[in-house]
């Protein structure tokens, strides 16, 4: 079953048969490694515990989901731009600048 | 216009200031001043602050601009010289600094579970409720409390897109350290909006 193609999960192995000792991540693991997982720098074996975790766990693929937003809003609500006044004294003090020194 | 068209003109325009053209590097500043400005005010909260490091910004930009080689777009080139003076000015303003506390991050059972469920999966009119001032204010906040280390990282990386090889020639940091930084920023400041979404789905 494909649950969710967009966060990179649940794509592939979905009933596949497990190894006899697989060490299962809970969800503070999973947490701690979203950064990584995220980027594609874990290795091949923790992005396999990871997804397996995540399969069975609601709470952490809702967490992820927000944890993805969470950049893309900050950054929207962070945008400044500059007070027309100021954007004319830098224009007057860029052009002093360049006129003394050329 | 389109990013690659962007940067396409800020090639050419970087190409006749270095030849002397003034009126190119005006243009060149005026593409640039509000993500410069908007940087050094995020990273310094003071409007007098982040004037003066635009300001220093561009000068440095013009004072350096035949040594730079275009390897890079002009917009990260500058960013990073804003970054540096915007770091610069942090360290030079002595104000102590409160020992950095442990940023606040999901609950977990003894077991290593998420703690609290059902979670506010908010994500999907995240774009929407970006435009709401409240949330705004909410998410500056938050981002004010960030210790200063981490607030640096994110803002950096998050908002104004530098890799973790700029951010560590900015502060100094190693990758690995910055990684975690900005991991715990993510976390404190994803707590944070839902806080807020869950407190404006209650209503309060």
């Amino acid at each position: 079953m494909k649950r969710d193609g967009a966060l990179g999960i649940f794509e592939k192995d979905e009933g596949a048969p497990q190894p006899a000792e697989v060490r299962m991540y809970n969800c503070k693991d999973s947490i701690n490694l979203l950064l990584e997982f995220l980027e594609g720098n874990m290795s091949p074996e923790e992005a396999q515990h990871l997804k397996e975790h995540l399969r069975g766990c609601s709470p952490c693929v809702d967490f992820l989901r927000t944890y993805k937003a969470t950049s893309g809003l900050c950054k929207k609500a962070l945008a400044a731009k500059m007070p027309k006044e100021v954007s004319e004294k830098l224009t007057e003090y860029l052009r002093n600048k360049i006129k003394s020194t050329s | 216009m389109s990013d690659e068209a962007a940067r396409e003109e800020d090639r050419q325009l970087l190409e006749r200031a270095q030849e002397g053209d003034v009126s190119a590097f005006e243009a060149l500043v005026d593409a640039h001043r509000d993500r410069v400005y908007g940087l050094a005010l995020r990273m310094t909260r003071s409007e007098a602050d982040a004037a003066e490091i635009t300001q220093d910004t561009f000068l440095s930009a013009y004072q350096h601009l035949k040594d730079f080689r275009g390897d890079a777009a002009f917009g990260s080139w500058v960013h990073r010289i804003a970054a540096n003076h915007a770091l610069m000015r942090l360290r030079h303003r002595r104000v102590a600094q409160a020992a950095e506390q442990e940023l606040q991050g999901p609950e977990f059972t003894e077991r290593g579970s998420l703690a609290e469920y059902p979670l506010s999966d908010w994500s999907r009119d995240a774009e929407e409720k970006a435009l709401d001032a409240e949330l705004g204010t909410a998410i500056q906040q938050a981002t004010d409390q960030l210790p200063q280390g981490y607030r640096e990282v994110f803002l950096l990386k998050d908002v104004d897109g530098l890799s973790y090889e700029q951010i560590s020639e900015v502060t100094g940091d190693s990758i690995p350290a910055i990684k975690s930084r900005l991991h715990r920023a993510r976390l404190a400041l994803r707590e944070a909006i839902d806080d807020f979404y869950n407190r404006d789905s209650r209503g309060a």
